[in-house]
């Protein structure tokens, strides 16, 4: 264990802790549960920012132990995981705000968070792994831990949709297995970063590296949502919103495309996949499931379906851009793993605070929502712009790096995919706005429909805000408001602020010119 | 090197105690027979882990002479092959043991008087079974470890055990005379029966290898491999609550075990490629059977049988791989001794909990002689909701459940990355193709199960969520993530004296 490898098992403990704790809580203890939620998140942030300025003043962060003979299991703050980790903290802390208020009056909620604080830190533990087999170990540990997640609601819907979430992800984490041991009894245990191992094989191995490389995308894809290994995506949507949040944003999908840019980076590092050429073949997939992704939203009457699909051709950004060999694109598909995350997780805030508390779940339904919920549906509509790509949301940032750095090596074919898709996420986001802004509602009561049970919540709320406030935010209490105010304004400011240094776009492209340039 | 740390004396208490102990349980009555139980197990199952830690600690395989009153001088064989058994009978032996204490403690009369001195006596059996370094030892073992169970699994008394050990019996007694058979020929052939010197003896004597096939058909039978394993499912699922996880979790290994040191130790010269081809691909097909078999099996006991008879085919696909020398298909093979040991035993466990909290626990366990397989759940269904009723039960049940289907971070995962990885090293890509197809079918009959589980119950949960065998289940079932976090544990356990050196 090298210095700094306390940090690393602070904040792995931070993350495995509360779920230790809350496990055998008595469903009563709300209080306990909640506190123990709110400082383990909190506890998390703290590390992740300590380590964030660690490393961006060049401190190493390593912690290794001795796993199987000859493998090691390793843990490394480098610059993409720290990204990541960062990430999935900022939004674990808004989401378990959210989550508190949103099963208030839910069953079973110890082993909701108990399973909610397992599945945050299985992501830490994907994050910050230093080789593909710590990778995978965290990997299946996600699959499992969110399962009952997905199934939380028990009824005949959810767990028909947690049979198909574990069909796809057990299937793909087999692929994974598969390719994974290929590539310990080829070139024994590679550490991501150290591309020069494979590229080394690449002259006699070239064909088990192209095997072993599509096994890897393909179970990681399955996660990442490429078609057509998508189809469990839209079905986990029965889970309630806090898991679909976490799941769309942080958690299961950004898992598959952080793990596919890190195979592509990391494991096989650029020059070897473009030479073994399966980077064009990838980048296809990625651009066909944009599309087809948004055309699925287009149909979708149900709101979490449709943002279901929408993740779906969205996350493909992330394996388009770093499936493209320039500068500019990685950086974009690096920034976008924060900025999706960001846009998502608010959509999804959103959705849920409009079917809790309002009733609406069908996109024909939200007639009326903009008045009845403005706060919602103004975070709503600043994260469907994103989406879009409208300036100067971080949508925005994202496709321009994109594009960009599609033409700088002459891929003009993905601007057109990214002009195509603009206009789908237009077609898609922009009726739905509309209707929640514009149209005229039928007879709909002007009250939220269990006023009851947002009251109960409110007082902890008043003590922040003053009751001057409550009168306005009436449409929810705090606990689902703020998340939502939290993410959906940083969609904006960091669209806007993206020019300034540690913003994700600028933290992405430090990153980028490493993998491209070699160490500053 | 210092003296062994495998004494004489360790060995015989490791065999000695639960016997001598379920003995002394014999005229006993009431509270002192539970408390008489109570010490022998404690007392066996820190003699078993007493031995297995000196194994641990040795760097080869130790070899012990008994001389004693016999004609025959007796050698005992301590290495990572019995170390593997020797902890599986020692984990699931203590836990087993534990539950059925716990049961009693209230009232050790409803117990059948057979059942300590029988199950203590099949610890006994098992862990010499591990150990003993000749053919006719062995054979008396399985012989005196199968008439054991067939046994014990008529205690639950009523028509249907009664049949079930019947033909638990008639099997046990084909297999046996198969393998005496055989015995018989490989020691006219080779005039010795002990495993050290066959492989010289019989170099050139290939009506002997004809014995060794006979003795193999007979291990088979009594492992049981499908398509011979008519007897089992019935067999694990009329015998009492205290008794189907050992018989699950370790008698299924015993043959495994004799199997292996036949093959890999005493003859691996004599096993040409094409049998060890043979071998796997029996198990491939017995992987796929049992799979498909629990995935339409009505009861949970009886789904998780015939699980067992897929696992046990997994052993045998590990064959192949030793047989080329690949130290990973050794590892792997071990390891998934114990740690399906384990996990089967800890689910069963689980499941006589969960059962209980069900509407109908006979049927739930061991299913309508007219359900209806396929498609519907009826006995499944009865147990939706026991994440609400029994939650440390399903725990258990979930974390075992890991193990089987090979998920990390748990000793299943361990035994697949390593036969994966042996499998991959030699390129025996249809190898690869069943361990892959038989985990994914192992997930499928699995959900079957932990679907309902998270069903809501529509009447309230019972007063208690738990008690003490929940707790014994989970921390049965936690041992496997204790591997699957430190697997050097139990890698370098089975590696101890292990025949073949790595590929």
């Amino acid at each position: 264990m090298s210095g700094g490898g306390g940090l690393l098992l602070a904040l792995m403990a931070a993350s495995f802790l509360p779920a230790a704790l809350i496990f055998p809580l008595p469903e009563a203890w709300e209080r306990t549960r909640r506190t123990i939620n709110l400082v383990g998140a909190g506890v998390k942030v703290v590390l992740v920012l300590v380590l964030a300025v660690g490393v961006f003043t060049g401190a190493q962060y390593e912690l290794r132990a001795t796993f199987l003979p000859g493998i090691d299991l390793v843990l490394k703050a480098d610059p993409i995981p720290v990204l990541f980790v960062f990430l999935s903290a900022l939004l674990w802390f808004t989401t378990t705000i959210y989550a508190i208020g949103y099963l208030a009056r839910g069953d079973h909620r110890s082993r909701f968070f108990g399973f909610f604080s397992l599945c945050v830190a299985s992501t830490v533990g994907i994050a910050l792994a230093g080789n593909l087999v710590t990778f995978l170990l965290f990997y299946e540990l996600l699959t499992v831990t969110t399962y009952p997640l997905v199934v939380h609601q028990g009824d005949e819907k959810a767990r028909a949709g947690g049979r198909i979430y574990l069909l796809y992800t057990v299937t793909g984490g087999a692929v994974l297995l598969l390719g994974t041991v290929w590539l310990q009894a080829l070139a024994g245990t590679v550490t991501f970063g150290d591309t020069a191992a494979l590229s080394a094989l690449a002259g006699q191995e070239r064909a088990a590296l192209t095997v072993i490389f599509v096994l890897l995308v393909t179970g990681l894809g399955v996660k990442a949502a490429l078609v057509p290994l998508h189809g469990w995506l839209p079905r986990a949507m029965v889970a309630p919103a806090p898991v679909s949040a976490l799941l769309h944003a942080v958690a299961v999908v950004k898992a598959g495309a952080y793990g596919i840019v890190r195979v592509v980076h990391d494991l096989y590092g650029a020059p070897l996949a473009t030479e073994l050429g399966v980077l064009t073949p990838l980048a296809v997939v990625a651009a066909f499931t944009i599309v087809y992704g948004s055309l699925r939203a287009l149909v979708q009457d149900n709101i979490k379906r449709r943002l279901a699909f929408s993740t779906v051709s969205q996350l493909s950004y992330i394996v388009l851009g770093a499936s493209i060999v320039s500068l500019v694109s990685v950086t974009g598909a690096l920034a976008h793993l924060v900025h999706q995350g960001v846009m998502k997780v608010t959509l999804f805030y959103g959705a849920g605070i409009l079917a809790r508390n309002y009733r609406i779940t069908a996109v024909s339904e939200m007639a009326g929502a903009g008045r009845r919920a403005p706060v919602t549906m103004t975070m709503m509509t600043i994260a469907a712009l994103g989406k879009i790509g409208v300036p100067p949301t971080v949508g925005f940032v994202t496709k321009w790096h994109l594009g960009l750095g599609a033409a700088d090596v002459g891929q003009d074919w993905v601007i057109l995919v990214l002009l195509a898709s603009s206009a789908l996420n237009a077609a898609y986001f922009l009726p739905m706005l509309s209707r929640a802004w514009f149209a005229r509602e039928e007879e709909v009561p002007d009250h939220p429909a269990p006023a009851s049970a947002a009251a109960a919540l409110t007082p902890q709320g008043v003590r922040i805000t003053g009751s001057s406030v409550r009168a306005k935010l009436r449409e929810a209490d705090l606990w689902l408001l703020f998340p939502a105010v939290l993410t959906g304004t940083s969609v904006l400011v960091l669209g806007v602020l993206a020019g300034l240094p540690f913003s994700p776009i600028d933290w992405a492209e430090g990153i980028a010119r490493v993998l491209f340039e070699g160490r500053p | 090197m210092t003296a062994a740390p495998v004494s004489g004396a360790l060995v015989l208490a490791a065999i000695a105690l639960p016997a001598l102990g379920g003995v002394a349980t014999w005229p006993l009555r009431g509270r002192w027979r539970w408390r008489v139980a109570a010490t022998s197990v404690v007392a066996s199952s820190l003699a078993t882990l007493a031995l297995v830690l000196a194994i641990a600690r040795s760097t080869g395989a130790v070899t012990l002479q008994l001389t004693g009153p016999t004609a025959l001088p007796l050698t005992l064989v301590a290495d990572g092959l019995a170390a593997a058994l020797v902890l599986t009978v020692a984990l699931v032996g203590t836990a087993v043991g534990a539950h059925a204490l716990f049961e009693d403690r209230a009232d050790p009369r409803r117990r059948h008087r057979g059942h300590w001195p029988l199950s203590l006596l099949l610890w006994s059996g098992l862990v010499s079974l591990g150990l003993v370094g000749d053919l006719l030892s062995a054979y008396l073992l399985l012989e005196l470890v199968g008439l054991c169970g067939a046994l014990l699994v008529t205690f639950r008394g009523g028509r249907a055990p009664l049949l079930a050990g019947a033909r638990y019996l008639v099997a046990e007694l084909v297999a046996s005379l198969t393998m005496l058979f055989g015995i018989a020929i490989v020691w006219w052939q080779a005039g010795t029966v002990t495993y050290a010197e066959l492989g010289a003896a019989l170099a050139d004597a290939p009506l002997g290898w004809v014995g060794l096939a006979v003795i193999t058909v007979g291990l088979l039978v009594k492992m049981p491999l499908a398509p011979l394993h008519i007897w089992l499912p019935a067999a694990h699922t009329q015998a009492p609550t205290a008794v189907s996880p050992f018989l699950s979790g370790v008698m299924v290994k015993a043959a495994v075990i004799v199997l292996a040191r036949l093959w890999f130790v005493s003859t691996p010269e004599l096993l040409t490629t094409d049998a060890a081809r043979l071998l796997g691909g029996l198990g491939g097909v017995a992987v796929v059977w049992g799979s498909l078999t629990a995935l339409r099996s009505a009861g949970l006991k009886r789904l998780v049988a015939a699980s067992t008879v897929s696992q046990l085919g997994l052993l045998l696909l590990s064959v192949p791989l030793v047989g080329d020398g690949a130290l990973q298909g050794w590892t792997g093979a071990l390891v998934l001794v114990v740690s399906h040991g384990v996990a089967k035993a800890a689910m069963l466990l689980a499941v006589t909990c969960m059962a209980e909290s069900a509407a109908d626990a006979e049927v739930v366990l061991v299913g309508h002689r007219d359900a209806q397989p396929m498609g519907h759940d009826p006995e499944l269904h009865r147990l939706s909701g026991s994440a609400t009723r029994r939650p440390v039960a399903l725990l258990a049940f979930g974390v075992a459940a890991l193990s089987l289907v090979g998920l990390p971070p748990t000793g299943g995962f361990i035994a697949k990355w390593y036969l994966l990885l042996g499998a991959v090293a030699l390129e025996r890509w249809w190898i690869v193709a069943v361990i892959l197809l038989g985990t994914l079918l192992t997930a499928a009959y699995l959900t079957r199960f932990l679907l309902p589980a998270f069903a809501t119950p529509e009447e309230s949960p019972p007063v208690r969520a738990w008690d003490g065998r929940d707790v014994i289940a989970l921390l049965l079932a936690t041992s496997t993530l204790v591997f699957g976090l430190f697997p050097r544990l139990l890698v370098d356990l089975v590696q101890v004296g292990a025949p073949v050196s790595g590929a």
